[in-house]
């Protein structure tokens, strides 16, 4: 069956103006729609040792599971979720394994985590599956939603009622995070669906690009450029002119409708619409 | 580190680090530890460190003293002691390792805290701890998930490829498209008609370039679906129920 839709992709990743390298890591798989985005921690470089190990290992795993067929199950499935969305959550706690076993070898890396954020389209499905606090957002018309729950204190505090949404922007515990890839043994992903129309933008980020600017400038941004990877360089300017506190990573996936191959898919097009 | 969490009822006050040396414990501001209640005494205990551990003693007080719930005169504390002192509650917490720190009372504290701008990671139990510090009030568990209930869409009338769907999955699709959940037959029926969303507490109905109505009315925007609503699109009537 044709696809309805077709993606316009930008990425762009910058060690931002305070930080010495650049911890964060990504990767887009635009034949299978695929797109991971990790922001790394953990004393002397080994964040970027387990951010690589993040992308590396999820894209991995899906390109085996799209391509060869070669399904991995690790952990729960979810019955009220597709395949494909529990493929996803599997191949990040794939990648906690990797990463905890790695950092149990070497000293240097004993506190390495990172955080992860996936999307995986399928049709005008979207699987999406995070661990931490990086982010994807929906632009659709006016609107722009942010998709994932951040798993940081400050949340966690808002969702029980302990501080407002404005206290926990303001707060100085908004670095520390409740969940993260590495941090223990197994690790709760969580996931959702979400339908895609033409004219949206998904938008995945570090909290690199959050903590510098606020979510209508992203909006703004995408508004006045005239290409995903357009916008994604101007995302990664204007975080570093305003600072530039941490690393910086975008995606930027533009969803449009698919344009007819071939003269069947014109005629269909036609005729039946 | 050693520290005792001062707690009344199940709400937590403050986190006390011990050091080197004694912490006096009573009603009167001159103690270390001063707790504002009839049922403390002026100077009602004191923990103080002795050989390699941290110890409670009992100073005579009206009240008395009790650790886990007995009564003591001096006692030697573990990890996880509960300390009660009239209707105070100090929780003994010490996970080993480092030797407490020598209090030397003429430095100041030199290193300000450190500036939280590199990411941490809370394991569970430091998160548990720190979340009790900002509560006022602890209330034990979280919010409660309430059992969700589960939204059906029976098929009234049109072509579709089953009579009665149950909406278990985060999004279903109304349309002729592979993926979609309600599948039409119609020759005409456009690949997508209509998107239901199922979040928390409820589903909500999404228009998705066809049309659609509810009730009647022409769905213009994402509408929460209520028991029984109507929903028709693309010559198929479909009425929504919750399931018990």
């Amino acid at each position: 069956m044709a696809q309805p839709l077709e993606f316009e992709v930008g990425a762009r990743t910058d060690v931002g103006q305070r930080r010495s390298n650049n911890e964060d890591a990504f990767a887009m798989v635009p034949q299978i729609n695929l797109y991971v985005l990790s922001d790394g921690m953990g004393g002397q470089a080994a964040g970027e040792v387990a951010s690589k190990m993040a992308v590396d290992t999820i894209t991995g795993c899906i390109k085996d599971a799209s391509e060869a067929g070669q399904k991995v199950v690790f952990g729960d499935e979810n019955p009220n979720v597709s395949e494909f969305t529990n493929q996803l959550a599997s191949a990040i706690r794939l990648s906690n394994q990797a990463i905890r076993e790695t950092a149990k070898k070497h000293a240097s890396q004993r506190d390495m985590g990172a955080t992860v954020v996936t999307s995986w389209m399928q049709g005008q499905i979207m699987s999406i599956a995070h661990v931490g606090d990086s982010r994807i957002y929906l632009l659709r018309g006016e609107e722009m939603k942010q998709l994932t729950e951040d798993h940081s204190l400050v949340m966690e505090q808002v969702r029980r009622g302990l501080i407002s949404r404005e206290e926990a922007e303001h707060s100085e515990m908004q670095n520390i995070i409740v969940r993260a890839l590495g941090a223990e043994d197994t690790v709760n992903v969580d996931v959702d669906e979400v339908f895609l129309m033409p004219g949206d933008f998904v938008v995945l980020c570090s909290d690199g690009l959050t903590k510098m600017l606020p979510d209508d400038g992203i909006v703004r941004v995408i508004r006045e450029t005239s290409s995903p990877q357009e916008a994604a360089d101007r995302l990664v300017d204007i975080a570093n002119e305003h600072g530039g506190e941490d690393n910086v990573t975008v995606i930027v996936v533009q969803v449009k409708e698919a344009k007819p191959r071939g003269l069947l898919a014109l005629l269909k097009l036609l005729f039946i619409g | 580190m050693a520290k005792v969490i001062l707690k009344y009822e199940a709400a937590v006050l403050k986190e006390i680090p011990l050091k080197q040396g004694t912490l006096t414990i009573g009603r009167t501001a001159a103690n270390d530890l001063p707790i504002d209640n009839l049922a403390v005494s002026g100077h009602h205990a004191k923990i103080s460190y002795e050989g390699d551990k941290f110890v409670l003693e009992d100073l005579n007080s009206l009240n008395g003293t009790f650790v886990n719930n007995q009564r003591v005169r001096k006692s030697s504390l573990k990890n996880g002691d509960e300390i009660l002192i009239g209707k105070h509650t100090l929780v003994y917490m010490d996970e080993g390792g480092a030797p407490p720190e020598k209090v030397d009372p003429d430095s100041e504290r030199t290193q300000p805290m450190a500036k939280l701008e590199e990411t941490m990671v809370l394991d569970t139990k430091k998160r548990r701890e720190m979340l009790q510090k900002a509560t006022v009030v602890a209330t034990e568990g979280s919010s409660a998930t309430s059992t969700e209930r589960i939204g059906t869409l029976t098929v009234l009338s049109g072509k579709t490829d089953q009579k009665e769907y149950i909406l278990t999955g985060r999004l279903a699709m109304i349309g002729k498209s592979d993926q979609a959940t309600i599948r039409l037959k119609g020759w005409f029926a456009p690949q997508v008609a209509a998107v239901i969303n199922r979040k928390e507490g409820g589903y909500s109905l999404s228009p998705s370039g066809g049309d659609a109505k509810v009730n009647g009315e022409k769905l213009q925007a994402a509408r929460d679906l209520k028991e029984s609503d109507i929903i028709e699109v693309a010559g198929v009537k479909l009425q929504f129920f919750f399931r018990e």
